[in-house]
């Protein structure tokens, strides 16, 4: 059972378009990410390393032909975040139709 | 950053994380060239087989097996794509019913083909063939089409 736990890093909506397009995949290359989001390299780039240094997800480098590819994945713990995020913004929304602060019905973090 | 979050947020937060799956799932798919190019070197092997030449027919039906197995564990994860789709996605019978699908079909061209040989008929490995081409290139979509929808269920919002 995933525990809600509202994520404030995760919550901005570039990064949380990143991350749930990685939740979705296994792996995936930055152009791929870039592209699909359409972001600039520098854009995503940056969120990237916030993701990185929350421990969220991995980059790796490699050599394809003479080209160098770089690809990124969530990791464990930025899964488990994920899984949280999404389940408080679930408990949100069956809360009573007034607005609420999440804070009154799910934990924050980081 | 926000202090607080409404229903309002939550809901367009909820709609944006499901569009993002649907994006990879649509992006990873496997694309119809995939079905068409199966379909296309099954026909040759048909062809190559009625030739009756057996050297030529082993060494077609060995690369034949090989290029379609290594094309298959490529495109199926959505590698192509520059991203691999999840296997929480995918579920366990994704893969499972392409790969059973394609191996179905194949299966039902050889008896076609083995039965069109024990009738006499002329050209039966092409005839059987073709039946498994043109089944792989109607079929593959609309099994694409089955999963979609199944891979969304697995997400991390199943759709309403």
């Amino acid at each position: 059972m995933t525990e809600p736990r509202f994520n404030e890093l995760i919550h901005s909506p570039t990064r949380l378009s990143i991350v749930a397009m990685l939740a979705a995949a296994q792996w995936a290359d930055f152009a791929f990410v870039r592209d699909e989001l359409g972001l600039s390299e520098s854009a995503l780039s940056k969120q990237l390393s916030t993701l990185e240094a929350a421990g969220y997800l991995q980059t790796r480098k490699r050599q394809v032909g003479k080209y160098p590819r770089t690809s990124t994945r969530l990791t464990r713990a930025g899964r488990r975040a994920f899984a949280e995020h999404v389940a408080a913004l679930q408990q949100l929304l069956r809360l009573p139709a007034e607005p609420e602060n999440v804070s009154g019905s799910a934990s924050r973090s980081p | 950053m926000t202090e607080s979050l409404n229903r309002d947020d939550a809901a367009r937060s909820i709609e944006h994380v499901r569009r993002r799956e649907q994006q990879v799932i649509t992006a990873t798919a496997i694309p119809l060239w995939y079905w068409w190019v199966v379909g296309a070197g099954t026909l040759v092997l048909g062809v190559v087989a009625d030739g009756r030449r057996p050297a030529v027919i082993a060494v077609t039906a060995v690369l034949f097996g090989a290029a379609t197995a290594a094309l298959t564990l490529w495109v199926i994860p959505g590698a192509g794509s520059g991203a691999r789709v999840s296997r929480d996605l995918l579920g366990g019978g994704g893969p499972a019913s392409i790969v059973g699908s394609v191996g179905f079909v194949v299966l039902s061209g050889l008896a076609v083909a083995f039965w069109l040989r024990a009738r006499g008929a002329s050209g039966p490995a092409t005839v059987g063939t073709a039946v498994t081409a043109a089944a792989l290139v109607v079929g593959g979509p609309m099994l694409m089409a089955v999963l979609r929808p199944q891979m969304l269920c697995h997400g991390a919002i199943p759709p309403r």
